[in-house]
C-alpha cells in the first residue's frame, strides 16, 4: 500500500478510476448507442436500451439476492 | 469487403412484430432441434465444454469469472452458425443434418469470421473492463471464486455491483443489438459485415418490446444453463440458435439482398 505509480497513491488510483475512468466507460458506451440509433435509422432504439438496461439490473440484483442466500447457507 | 456486389452499406428494410412473438420463435425452434437432435446436442455439448474450460480458469484466477462467463455469451452468436444452416434447410423442406452444419462452418464466409472475431476482441475487452473494475474495489488478492464470490457479492456495499450492472447492461445491449439477427444474415445473404450489424440494430429498435422480452428469455435461459454446471446448454444452445434463424426470418425483409448460395 506503500508504493506510488506516476506519483499517484493507491487510493488517488482508486478514486479516478472510479470516476473519471468508469463515467468515462459509460459515456463512450452511451455515444455508441446513440450512433447506432442514427445510423440503423431505427426508430426506439433508446426505448431498448433504457429497458434493457433496467431489467438487467434488476435480474442482476435477483442474483446477487440468490447468491448471498445461499453464500450464507 | 465482398467483391462482387457493390457495397452498401444503408440497413435492410425491416418488419414489425407483435411483442409475444418471440415465444413462436421458441416454439420453432424448439420444433427444428427435435427434428436434428443430433446437431444440436453437439452444439450445445460444445458450448457446456467452453463453459467448464472457463469454470476451470475462473477456479485458479477468481477475478476472471464475471467477464468471462458473459464474454463467452458475447461469442455464442457465431459459435451456432451451423444450427442456423440447419433450420435454414428444414425451412425449404430438405432433411439437414450434423453434416450440413459442419458444411456451413467450412463454408466460414468471410464477414462471419470477421463478425466473430469483433465479438471475441469485445468479449476480451470485457473481461479486462469487469476484472479491473473488481480489483479496483478489492482491498487484497481475491483467491477462488468462493472468495470472490463473498467479496464482491456480500461484502462490498451495492455501489460496485449497480455500476456493474449499468456498464454490464450497456455493454450487453449494444452487443445484443448488434447480433441479434446479423449471424443468419450474414450466413444467408450476401451483405457486408457493417450492413448486417445495422441491420440488426434497426430490427431492434424498431420492435424495442419484442426484442427485449427476446433478450430477457436469453439471459434467463443462459443464466438458468449456467446454474446447471452447464448441462442446460445442451438444450437451450439449440433451441435458441434454431430459434435465432426464425426470428431473423421474421425481422429482416432480407429479398432485396443476393443470395449467399443460391
Amino acid at each position: 500500500m506503500e508504493g506510488t505509480l506516476f506519483g499517484l497513491t493507491e487510493e488517488r488510483i482508486t478514486e479516478l478510476g472510479m470516476t473519471w475512468g468508469i463515467g468515462g466507460f459509460i459515456a463512450l458506451m452511451l455515444f455508441i448507442i446513440w450512433k447506432l440509433a442514427i445510423e440503423s435509422k431505427a426508430g426506439r432504439f433508446g426505448t431498448f436500451v433504457l429497458f434493457f438496461v433496467l431489467a438487467f439490473g434488476i435480474l442482476g440484483f435477483a442474483a446477487k439476492s440468490v447468491i448471498q442466500w445461499i453464500l450464507k447457507l | 469487403m465482398e467483391t462482387s456486389a457493390a457495397v452498401n452499406d444503408a440497413p435492410l428494410p425491416v418488419r414489425h412484430v407483435a411483442p409475444s412473438r418471440p415465444l413462436t420463435w421458441l416454439a420453432l425452434g424448439w420444433r427444428d432441434f427435435t427434428r436434428s437432435p443430433l446437431a444440436g446436442l453437439v452444439h450445445g455439448a460444445f458450448v457446456a465444454l467452453g463453459g467448464w474450460v472457463v469454470l476451470l480458469v475462473s477456479l485458479r484466477y477468481g477475478w476472471v469469472a464475471p467477464g468471462a462467463f458473459s464474454g463467452f455469451v458475447i461469442v455464442g452468436p457465431v459459435l451456432v452458425t451451423g444450427l442456423y444452416e440447419i433450420s435454414r434447410l428444414l425451412a425449404r423442406g430438405e432433411r439437414a443434418g450434423l453434416g450440413d452444419a459442419v458444411a456451413a462452418w467450412r463454408r466460414g464466409t468471410r464477414p462471419l469470421v470477421q463478425l466473430g472475431m469483433l465479438l471475441a476482441v469485445l468479449g476480451t475487452l470485457w473481461v479486462a473492463a469487469s476484472a479491473l473494475l473488481f480489483t479496483l474495489f478489492a482491498p487484497a488478492p481475491l483467491r477462488g471464486p468462493v472468495e470472490f464470490l463473498r467479496y464482491a457479492v456480500v461484502e462490498q456495499g451495492d455501489l460496485l455491483f449497480t455500476l456493474w450492472a449499468i456498464l454490464g447492461g450497456l455493454g450487453v445491449a449494444i452487443v445484443f443489438s448488434l447480433t441479434a439477427v446479423s449471424p443468419p444474415l450474414l450466413l444467408g445473404r450476401k451483405v457486408g459485415l457493417r450492413q448486417a450489424l445495422l441491420t440488426s440494430a434497426r430490427a431492434v429498435g424498431e420492435n424495442p418490446v419484442a426484442m427485449l422480452l427476446w433478450a430477457l428469455v436469453i439471459l434467463v435461459a443462459t443464466s438458468l444453463s449456467l446454474a446447471t454446471a452447464m448441462l442446460g446448454f445442451l438444450v437451450t444452445v439449440p433451441v435458441l440458435g434454431h430459434a435465432s434463424w426464425h426470428a431473423y426470418r421474421d425481422l429482416v425483409d432480407a429479398e432485396g439482398a443476393p443470395l449467399r448460395n443460391p
